[in-house]
């Protein structure tokens, strides 16, 4: 097993160790917060699937979300936020900009304008979700259930999840090719592929790490996610990463009519995994800041 | 709308979708249009009180004649304002509300099947892109019309 997804494997156990109460829990780290008009040293694009949560992950970065605060909402259009990070007596300031999930003309336009030609973001949090992906239309939801119906499946949870993960490789198959192949993003120089909602799936998260970070050690069964991040590792010099990670409590429903799923941590719970994923991309922007090493494959 | 889990149904979900986008994309340069007569029928109504003013000293005449004139311009330009607001601009945002829903319902659901539609239909990779890019011609629902 190389080196790094062993210490990516021991990471991801020691966050899920602080969460359980088995580890002290580290103390508040790196504070993100809005950000005012000002040069940004550090452009960072947040992607993933629609219905994933990168604005509701963002926002609780910037801890903007407060315990009773109304349901998501899908965002109908690119959001671009200046952030500052507080980390002692250290401000990082940087651009974040959220690339909708959506096939779009506006996921266009915020991939022309943040990825594509001299544009580049330096790091790419690409939010992924094991599957619980929210489906915002019923006529939509209701054709997933035909299609799935149509093919001799129980429409069960574990059904949708897989329509989702299928999904959600292909989405991360096209990004990871453009990187490799440098069409997009050319100054790209981390990756933290954020695992999040992980609070629905607690009780799962072996299984969800073994389906996100790759491992040598079961060769020939590595999911279609692991290979993709491989080639990453293998293609490019980025430095990498998977974290569990949770932005709120929420309820998940799959699809219309079956049962609903309610998270497993509390709101201190959701709190230890924020503060450990916000560690984690200070440590990303403060190294590349002092001259941690480069994407270019 | 039948189903759309095979690829000539989906296909030509898409080829309608896009005949809805081009009817929205023309009734909205039209009703860009509207607002633009909009703007100039007030201008005009704005402007008529001071035709008295202009005509008495640069014309002549007596001043009932030019506050006449000038009534008469207000209301016609308030008439043409509201003859363009109702009679043309509501009824074409009404259409355009009802297409735009309606293409955005069938986006939707392309969006959601296309990455299986891809794969059940083993397309090859020149159609997979081509027909991605052509649902990126479409916005989101809720965002800004280009």
């Amino acid at each position: 097993m190389s080196d790094i997804w062993d210490n990516v494997r021991s990471q991801w156990e020691s966050i899920r160790h602080a969460v359980e109460g088995d580890s002290p829990r580290t103390g508040a780290g790196a504070a993100f917060s809005r950000g005012g008009i000002g040069l940004s040293v550090n452009p960072v694009a947040i992607t993933g699937e629609p219905g994933a949560g990168k604005t509701v992950l963002y926002d609780a970065l910037i801890q903007a979300i407060r315990s009773g605060d109304g349901d998501s909402s899908r965002s109908p259009s690119v959001e671009k936020h200046t952030t500052v990070l507080r980390s002692g007596g250290r401000r990082t300031r940087s651009v974040v900009t959220v690339i909708p999930g959506q096939v779009s003309a506006q996921r266009e336009q915020a991939l022309t304008d943040t990825m594509r030609g001299a544009a580049s973001p330096h790091g790419i949090v690409h939010v992924t979700c094991w599957g619980h992906n929210r489906i915002w239309q019923r006529g939509t939801q209701r054709d997933v259930r035909e299609v799935l119906g149509t093919q001799g499946q129980t429409v069960d949870r574990e059904a949708v999840r897989a329509w989702h993960l299928h999904k959600e490789v292909v989405d991360f198959r096209n990004l990871v090719d453009q990187i490799i192949d440098r069409q997009l993003a050319k100054r790209l120089r981390w990756m933290i592929i954020a695992v999040s909602k992980s609070d629905l799936y607690w009780d799962r998260l072996d299984e969800a790490r073994d389906y996100y970070i790759p491992d040598t050690g079961s060769a020939g069964t590595e999911s279609p996610f692991g290979i993709l991040l491989r080639d990453l590792e293998n293609e490019t010099a980025l430095r990498l990463s998977v974290v569990p990670m949770a932005s709120r409590l929420i309820r998940h429903k799959f699809l219309h009519g079956l049962p609903e799923q309610t998270s497993q941590l509390d709101d201190s719970q959701i709190g230890t995994l924020r503060t450990h994923f916000s560690q984690q991309l200070q440590e990303f922007m403060v190294s590349e800041r002092l001259g941690g090493r480069h994407g270019s494959p | 709308m039948a189903a759309l889990d095979h690829g000539p149904a989906f296909l030509r979900a898409l080829d309608r979708a896009e005949e809805r986008l081009a009817a929205v994309r023309s009734v909205h340069a039209r009703l860009r249009h509207f607002r633009r007569l909009q703007a100039a029928a007030a201008v005009v109504a704005l402007l008529a009180p001071t035709v008295p003013l202009w005509g008495v000293t640069k014309v002549g005449g007596s001043h009932g004649t030019w506050i006449l004139v000038s009534l008469l311009t207000a209301v016609a330009a308030l008439a043409a304002l509201l003859t363009v607001r109702v009679a043309c601009a509501r009824p074409s945002r009404l259409r355009m509300t009802e297409e735009e829903r309606a293409m955005l319902e069938d986006v939707n659901r392309l969006r959601e099947l296309f990455a299986h539609v891809a794969e059940r239909e083993q397309w090859d990779g020149s159609l997979t892109r081509s027909v991605r890019q052509r649902l990126s011609r479409f916005p989101i629902e809720g965002g800004s019309f280009r």
